[in-house]
C-alpha cells in the first residue's frame, strides 16, 4: 500500500495516515492541514495516490495550499449531501420502490390485499406506506400509492387503508387525491365507495365506467371520531341503533359495539406509549355493512393504538391472566395470539371482580346466542377468532398490526324476523 | 330486592330511555354524552340525596354496555352512599326478559363496590 517513500517527513506521515482514516469514514477531509507538503511521485502506490488527489487535490510534485474556512465548510455539506444520496439508494432498495425521474415515490400494493389469505404482504405494505407517508425520504418527494395493482381487498383491510389514508391527511394537512381511477379495479372502487371511504377523505364518490355489483352493502358508512368528542360518537352510535333499531330485543349487540368503543377511548392509547408512527389524535374508525356474499351484517372498529397485548399488563388485568396460564399452561405465555386467547377466555367467565374481563365478556356476548357468527380481534402481533359454536383460532404474526381491529360478524337471518319494513 | 314503606310524593321515576338517553354510552362524561358518570350525576345523586326513592326504568335502550351500569350504580358506593341506602331507596325495574340480566348486573355492581370500600 505505501510503496516506496522518499523524503516524506514525520509530519507528511501523519497526514498520509490521517487520509487513509478519513477515506475509511466516506467524508471529506476537515483535518487542518497547516502545513504544505511535498510528495514525490517516485514508488507510490496507485491507490495511495488517488486517496491523496481525490480528498487533497494535489497534484504530483506541487504545493498543498490551505484549505480555506469557506472551502473546508464546502467540502463538509458537499460530502454530507452525499453520504445522504448513497443512505437514500440504500433504501430505495430495502424498501423496493422505485423513483421516478420527476421525484416522486411509487409504492405499489399486493394484489391480495386480506389479512385472512395474505397477512404478511398486506402488512408489509401497510408498514412501508406508514413509513413513507409520516416519515418521507426526500424532502421534495411526493408519494404516489398506486393503487392499479389491487385485484382484491377484503372489507378490514380497506377499513384500516382508509384510516391510514385519513391519519396521512390529517397529519400532513393535504387533501388526497385519487389517481387514474379508470385503471382501479372496479369493484375496488366500487368497496370504497360504498364503505364512504372517499366521503371521509372529503372527496367526492368516484364513478367507474363499468358498474359492479360490489360483494358488501354498507349499512352505516364509515366514521371516525376522537376521545372526547361524542358527538361523533353519538352520531355513530345513531347508526347503529338505526341498524338495529328494530332489534331492541338484542341489547347484547349494542352492549358489545360500546364496549369496544369504550376500551378504544379508554385503554387504546396510553399515555407512555411511543407509537411508531405518529397517531393523528386518540382517533378510532367504525362501520357496519352487509356481506352478500355470507348474507351476515358485520361490524368493524379500528384505532392505531397501542394494542390489547400492550395495554393489558397495564390495566391490572395480566394478573388474572397469568393465574389462568400457570393453571392451564404452567404460566407460560408463550406469544400475543396466546394472550389474546387467554384474556377473551378469562371474559368468557369473567365476574364482577374483573371490570376488564367484563367488558371483553360484553364483546363475547354479542355473538352468544347468534349461530354462525364469530367474533375477530387483530391487536399487535396477535389475532383471536371465536366463532359462537366455541371453536377459537389464535394466531401470532412477524408483523403488527399497527392498532387493533374488532370485528364482528352476525347471520342477517337472527335479524330476519324483527327486520322492520 | 327492595322494600320500602313510602307515599307517592318521595317516589322518583326515571326512564332511562325515554328521560336520559336511548344510547347509553360508556363511563365516562369526557368520552361522550350519555355516560354512566353523567345519568349517576345528573339523575341519581340529587334525588337520593333528597331521601327520594328512585324508581329506574332500564328498559327501551339499545342496550348497556357494561361500563356504564358499573359507573352509574357502582359508582354511588364510591360517592359515599352504602349498600344498605340503595337497598331501601333503589328500584331497578325491567319488564322485558331481554333486560333483565341488567337488573342483576346492577346490584353485583353495587355489592362489588361495597367490597372494595
Amino acid at each position: 500500500m505505501w510503496g516506496k517513500i522518499e523524503e516524506v517527513t514525520e509530519i507528511q506521515l501523519d497526514i498520509m495516515l490521517s487520509i487513509r482514516d478519513l477515506n475509511n469514514c466516506s467524508m471529506a477531509t476537515a483535518i487542518p492541514v497547516p502545513y504544505s507538503v511535498i510528495i514525490r511521485s517516485i514508488g507510490y502506490d496507485s491507490i495511495f495516490r488517488e486517496l491523496i488527489i481525490g480528498h487533497l487535490q494535489i497534484k504530483l510534485g506541487k504545493h498543498m495550499r490551505r484549505l480555506s474556512e469557506k472551502q473546508r465548510i464546502r467540502n463538509v455539506v458537499i460530502s454530507n449531501l452525499r453520504f445522504r444520496k448513497s443512505q437514500n439508494r440504500k433504501l430505495n432498495i430495502y424498501l423496493g420502490y422505485s423513483t421516478e425521474q420527476n421525484n416522486q415515490i411509487r409504492l405499489e400494493p399486493p394484489e391480495l390485499m386480506s389479512f385472512s389469505r395474505n397477512y404478511e404482504k398486506t402488512v408489509k405494505f401497510l408498514d412501508e406506506f406508514r413509513t413513507l407517508a409520516l416519515q418521507p425520504v426526500g424532502a421534495k418527494q411526493t408519494l404516489f400509492v398506486d393503487l392499479t395493482t389491487i385485484q382484491d381487498i377484503s372489507i378490514s383491510v380497506a377499513i384500516v387503508l382508509a384510516a391510514d389514508f385519513h391519519r396521512w391527511s390529517l397529519l400532513k394537512g393535504i387533501r388526497l387525491r385519487p389517481r387514474s381511477i379508470s385503471k382501479w379495479n372496479p369493484k375496488i372502487v366500487q368497496l370504497f365507495n360504498s364503505l364512504g371511504i372517499f366521503d371521509l377523505l372529503g372527496l367526492p364518490e368516484q364513478k367507474t365506467l363499468i358498474e359492479e355489483v360490489g360483494d358488501s352493502y354498507t349499512l352505516s358508512r364509515l366514521k371516525s371520531g376522537v376521545k372526547y368528542d361524542g358527538s361523533k360518537l353519538d352520531s355513530m352510535q345513531s347508526m347503529f341503533s338505526r341498524i338495529i333499531e328494530g332489534f331492541t330485543e338484542q341489547p347484547n349487540l349494542y352492549g358489545g359495539l360500546n364496549e369496544a368503543t369504550d376500551n378504544v377511548l379508554t385503554h387504546a392509547y396510553p399515555n407512555d406509549y411511543v407509537p411508531v408512527h405518529k397517531n393523528a389524535g386518540q382517533r378510532w374508525w367504525g362501520v357496519s355493512c352487509l356481506d352478500l356474499k355470507s348474507k351476515s351484517l358485520r361490524f368493524f372498529i379500528f384505532d392505531h393504538g397501542a394494542g390489547i397485548p400492550y395495554t393489558l399488563p397495564r390495566s391490572g388485568f395480566l394478573e388474572e391472566i397469568q393465574n389462568m396460564a400457570s393453571s392451564l399452561t404452567g404460566g407460560i405465555i408463550g406469544n400475543e395470539g396466546e394472550l389474546l386467547e387467554k384474556a377473551f377466555e378469562i371474559g368468557r367467565t369473567a365476574t364482577m371482580d374483573s371490570h376488564r374481563g367484563l367488558g371483553l365478556k360484553k364483546m363475547l356476548q354479542v355473538i352468544e346466542n347468534s349461530p354462525g357468527s364469530y367474533f375477530r380481534v387483530l391487536s399487535g402481533k396477535g389475532e383471536y377468532k371465536c366463532s359462537q359454536s366455541g371453536v377459537v383460532e389464535k394466531f401470532t404474526r412477524s408483523r403488527h398490526i399497527g392498532g387493533t381491529l374488532i370485528e364482528w360478524s352476525i347471520p342477517s337471518n337472527i335479524f330476519t324476523a324483527q327486520i322492520k319494513e | 330486592m327492595l322494600a320500602k314503606t313510602a307515599d307517592a310524593t318521595s317516589y322518583v321515576t326515571v326512564n332511562i330511555a325515554q328521560d336520559f338517553t336511548e344510547y347509553p354510552t360508556g363511563r365516562y362524561q369526557k368520552l361522550g354524552r350519555g355516560s354512566g358518570e353523567q345519568f349517576r350525576d345528573e339523575f341519581l345523586i340529587p334525588s337520593l340525596t333528597d331521601g327520594k326513592i328512585v324508581k329506574v326504568e332500564i328498559d327501551g335502550t339499545a342496550g348497556y354496555p357494561a361500563s356504564f351500569l358499573e359507573e352509574a350504580f357502582g359508582g354511588l358506593i364510591r360517592r359515599g352512599f352504602t349498600k344498605k341506602d340503595l337497598e331501601e331507596k333503589l328500584d331497578i325495574v325491567s319488564n322485558s326478559p331481554s333486560f333483565e340480566p341488567y337488573q342483576m348486573l346492577v346490584w353485583q355492581f353495587i355489592d362489588n363496590a361495597e367490597k372494595l370500600r
